[in-house]
């Protein structure tokens, strides 16, 4: 009967469709699974990458202490013992006023050294001061040692990320100073921090005995994880390097507009 | 029954449509749904006017030298309406859903050629009240079933992570992809059929349409269970 064939064509057509649609849902489920394990693996790649820097970073921090405990702290206090066994008894009394008030002076800056240091102990660095406080008391310790001349500036009003992109951040300028300490032989170090509107900037400079980038001998952990956190984190990085011409690394971190805003409430 | 499948249900299932679109429009304030929802207020209420106009009973509505009169010579105006107001309606609808710039410009060139076509036909050969044509009518049809595919392509190529049942455009567009293939098919049958076999044609065209739009409506009352479940 032709005159039942529109209506059977169309109802096959349909059936066709609706199976399609079934299948459809069906590989999309399938898909979405497959789409939820790899973020979830992703996940937990960060989490192991982030846990990973806290630890460096505790470790570095420790390390960047005894340091400090041993040639700041330490130095003064033998310098203050040296005055003491020199004090002469016999000596005229303004002389020895001169003197105790020297010994009061240096004891004063070591008290407020331990201060200064238990403080550091006692926050998680990252966490309680920010990651431009951060920046900042590494400087210093840096600027104390007395072993390089330094310079840090910071353009734009700061602003903050998620906790864990400031640690990431801050790990990887750890990093790299430490680097400079390392290898360089510099006699400057010029960091350059930016809060710029679009974007977060992070270029340290040296003016040490630079090497070559592109030799794949010269990939340590250390540039590798450069490398590898600054992706996971969204942030551009740029390694310049010329062996006679010093060093130059830039992390550069885009900021989203919803960031922002965030960082200006 | 016949007449019921004929005559009711059609603005049955515009009415389903409607209520499905108003209630997720007054959930979430999608403005696509709002349009969607006027679209379907729109239709229901042209295809009305041209068939009562052409009722005895109003063919003398207008005096015989109006401008007017034309309307109630004959309800094919409406469908040609319908059929320009389609174009741009789905157009923007899935220029809206679709978020890949190259589907989103072949969504925009299918529209400028329809819209080419319905010029070219209904006004430059004046066929705008005196002919319904289904050809062109199909093709519409067929525009509209390419856009679906365009979106259940980009669904595959974007997953998410909610439940894909949970979404109301995807059952909005199962529902398209189902209603304007069947049409498409009818329409083109539809021109060289009998009087009793039109009959049947339609009834069939209206009960697609109805099981589409309580598709539409039921998966609204569901999504809530599927939003809680993962997959
Ligand atoms: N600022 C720098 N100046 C000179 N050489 C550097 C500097 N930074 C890194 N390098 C070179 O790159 C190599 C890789 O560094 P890194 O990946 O941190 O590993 P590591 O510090 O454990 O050697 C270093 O061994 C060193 O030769
Ligand atoms: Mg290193």
């Amino acid at each position: 009967m032709p005159d039942a064939m529109p209506i059977i064509l169309v109802s096959f057509l349909l059936l066709v469709v609706a199976i399609g649609i079934i299948m459809l849902v069906l590989l999309y489920q399938k898909k979405q699974l497959q789409y939820i394990n790899e973020k979830e693996q992703l996940k937990a790649s960060f989490e192991k990458e982030i846990l990973e820097s806290k630890l460096e970073m505790q470790e570095q921090t420790m390390k960047n202490i005894s340091q400090e405990v041993h040639d700041n702290i330490g130095q003064v206090l033998s310098l203050v013992r040296l005055n003491i066994n020199a004090l002469d008894c016999n000596e005229s009394k303004p002389v020895m006023q001169e003197k105790i008030k020297d010994l009061s002076r240096l004891t004063g800056k070591v008290i407020q050294d331990l201060r200064d240091l238990s403080k550091s102990l006692h926050s998680d660095t990252i966490t309680e001061k920010g990651l431009i406080g951060a920046i900042e008391y590494e400087f210093d310790l840096l600027k104390k040692s007395g072993a390089f001349a330094t310079s840090l500036i910071i353009e734009g009003e700061p602003y903050t990320f998620p906790d864990q992109k400031e640690l990431i951040l801050f790990r990887i300028f750890q990093e790299v100073i430490n680097n400079i300490i390392k290898h360089a032989q510099a006699s400057l170090i010029q960091v350059r921090v930016c809060f710029c509107i679009d974007k977060f900037m992070l270029e340290i400079n040296d003016d040490g005995q630079g090497f070559d980038v592109n030799n794949t001998t010269n990939n340590g952990l250390g540039l590798k994880n450069i490398r590898n956190r600054s992706q996971l984190i969204g942030a551009l990085h740029n390694i310049d390097s010329q062996p006679g011409k010093g060093t130059m690394i830039k992390i550069e971190l885009p900021v989203s507009y919803t960031n922002f805003n965030q960082a200006m409430v | 029954m016949r007449s019921f499948l004929i005559n009711e249900l059609e603005p049955i299932a515009y009415a389903t449509y409607m209520i499905a679109l108003l209630l997720q429009f007054n959930q979430y304030k999608h403005e696509r749904h709002w349009v969607l929802f006027l679209y379907y207020f729109f239709a229901a209420t042209v295809l009305y006017a041209g068939i009562v106009l052409t009722e005895d009973g109003y063919t003398n509505l207008f005096p015989k030298n109006s401008k007017w009169h034309i309307l109630t010579e004959g309800n094919n105006w409406s469908y040609n309406l319908l059929y320009i107001v389609n174009i741009f309606v789905f157009s923007w609808f899935f220029y809206i859903l679709l978020h890949d710039k190259l589907k989103k410009r072949m969504v925009a060139v299918c529209c400028v050629c329809n819209v080419v076509l319905f010029t070219y036909v209904d006004i430059v050969f004046r066929k705008f009240f005196s002919d319904f044509n289904s050809t062109i009518y199909g093709l519409v049809f067929l525009t509209i079933v390419l856009y679906t595919l365009l979106y259940l392509h980009q669904l595959l190529r974007d997953i998410k992570e909610e439940n894909l049942l949970a979404d109301f455009d995807f059952w909005l567009i199962c529902g398209y992809v189902l209603y304007y293939l069947g049409s498409f098919v009818i329409v083109i049958y539809y021109q060289n059929a009998g009087e009793h076999q039109r009959g049947n044609i339609w009834a069939m065209h209206n009960i697609i349409l109805f099981i589409c739009s309580l598709m539409l409506l039921t998966a609204y009352f569901r999504i809530p269970t599927y939003q809680k479940r993962p997959l």
